[in-house]
């Protein structure tokens, strides 16, 4: 056993092959650059004040916002149109029962039941502890992207584009 | 030269070892599960997803994970047999039994949080470790000994791997970027980027001195590398484990990543030491931990 896991490691570290529960741990290997172009996806939840309002990274739960990020980006697009509306109608549902329970007061996310004591995303992404009191009526993912030179020069510069909305 | 080497091998994997190393080693990563599934309560509520998140091309996943298109009463009732596993493991109730379906059920579930985009976060989600740890308690032979090598080479072996979360971390750097990696340079611009991406209210003012970012750059470079001696070395594992606490503590801050693992460094404990501490007993001749 000693033996078959050493090896298994080794294999997934010279291959670079995934074989979870075998893992390499790697995470900032690469060669970091201030000029690639970077991206995220905001999810935006507007209400009926025509404001929008930034989701939280939990509001998806049990999804975290960055796996999210990456199907909406790598699958969203392509998809036929009505399974697009049936995804977007899903992720707008999801949003407003977070928006309640944050505007009840309510823990969402993985502070739902042992609060702070929990162990969170292992990417922190900043809270969005502010929530609208008025229900989400449309669901907007925009795609933001920059530089790090772009986002610390002053003023900061992003290049925002709207992804979908939902429903139009 | 090599008898040398034989008996530093067998000393270091099959010393014969208490009981309390043994079950400290389960209760450590029972407890930990089960913290990590507190924090994740609604997993299995992804089978609730509708069908325009399952993507084709990852239908090879799902199976090897199990995750097949069946009601989410038949999910959140196999999590609830997890939470029950874990519990029995964690008391030692059918140990090898509790832990083996605690594995498996820990296994199904681990990737439920990214499985929609295949499984692309490789290791740093935090459930690797206790899937292997439970699995390789279920398989140690039972024994009614206090004192056995069964007590041994399992606690080593869980602790070795939880090395490697270091130890393959710096190989990576190695086999992605070289030795370059650890330039103050692309430290310094790995901790911008992350300003920008992440959570990470100390990156840019770290970042701006160059004597803090070789500071990090050449710790993190001797954390990386020299973590498996906490494994063979008490005196590694004196300096080593508080280093990686404090280590995980400021990446936190610096890189706005959260090491999920953190409180396995438990299983570097000896118990034996401590528990005699406890009671006021004099220490026992035993060394739970290897050293």
């Amino acid at each position: 056993m000693i033996a078959y896991v050493a090896f298994m490691h080794a294999v997934v570290l010279l291959s670079q092959r995934e074989a979870w529960p075998f893992a390499n741990y790697q995470v900032l290997h690469g060669q970091a650059s201030l000029a690639v172009r970077i991206w995220r996806l905001d999810f935006l939840g507007i209400d009926g004040n025509g404001r929008s309002w930034r989701i939280d990274p939990y509001a998806f739960e049990p999804l975290h916002k960055l796996p999210l990020q990456a199907w909406v980006r790598g699958f969203l697009p392509k998809m036929p149109k009505e399974n697009k509306q049936r995804a977007m109608a899903f992720l707008l549902q999801k949003a407003e029962e977070a928006r309640q329970r944050a505007a009840a007061g309510k823990n969402i996310g993985y502070e739902r039941y042992i609060g702070p004591i929990a162990a969170p995303y292992w990417y922190l992404l900043p809270r969005e502890p502010q929530v609208s009191s008025l229900p989400y009526r449309q669901l907007k993912i925009d795609l933001v992207e920059w530089t790090t030179e772009e986002a610390l020069a002053v003023p900061p510069r992003e290049h925002r584009y709207v992804l979908t909305v939902y429903p139009r | 030269m090599k008898e040398r080497l034989k008996t530093f091998w067998n000393a270091l994997w099959f010393t014969p070892a208490s009981r309390t190393s043994y079950i400290a080693t389960r209760a450590v990563l029972c407890l930990y599960s089960l913290w990590l599934l507190m924090s994740r309560p609604s997993l299995w509520r992804f089978v609730e997803w509708p069908a325009p998140f399952r993507q084709p091309k990852y239908d090879i996943v799902l199976l090897r994970f199990a995750i097949f298109a069946v009601s989410p009463i038949v999910e959140h009732a196999l999590y609830i047999v997890l939470f029950v596993a874990l519990i029995a493991a964690l008391f030692g109730v059918f140990p090898r039994l509790s832990c083996f379906l605690a594995a498996i059920l820990l296994y199904h579930f681990a990737v439920f949080e990214e499985v929609l985009v295949g499984v692309q976060t490789n290791g740093v989600t935090g459930f690797t470790l206790p899937v292997l740890g439970l699995l390789i308690l279920s398989f140690t032979p039972l024994t009614r000994e206090r004192v056995s090598p069964d007590y041994r080479w399992p606690v080593v072996l869980i602790q070795f791997l939880f090395s490697l979360n270091f130890l393959l971390g710096g190989l990576s750097k190695f086999r992605y970027t070289g030795i370059t990696w650890y330039r103050a340079q692309n430290v310094a611009d790995t901790m911008r980027e992350m300003a920008t991406l992440a959570n990470a209210p100390w990156a840019l003012s770290t970042a701006s001195r160059p004597w803090l970012v070789w500071a990090i750059s050449i710790a993190t470079l001797a954390l990386e590398l020299l973590f498996p001696l906490a494994v063979v070395s008490k005196n590694g594992r004196r300096i080593l484990v508080p280093a990686a606490f404090v280590a995980h503590w400021i990446r936190t801050r610096v890189y706005g990543f959260y090491f999920m693992s953190w409180p396995l460094l438990l299983l570097f404990i000896n118990w034996d030491w401590l528990l005699s501490r406890f009671r006021r007993a004099q220490p026992s001749e035993l060394i739970s931990s290897p050293s």
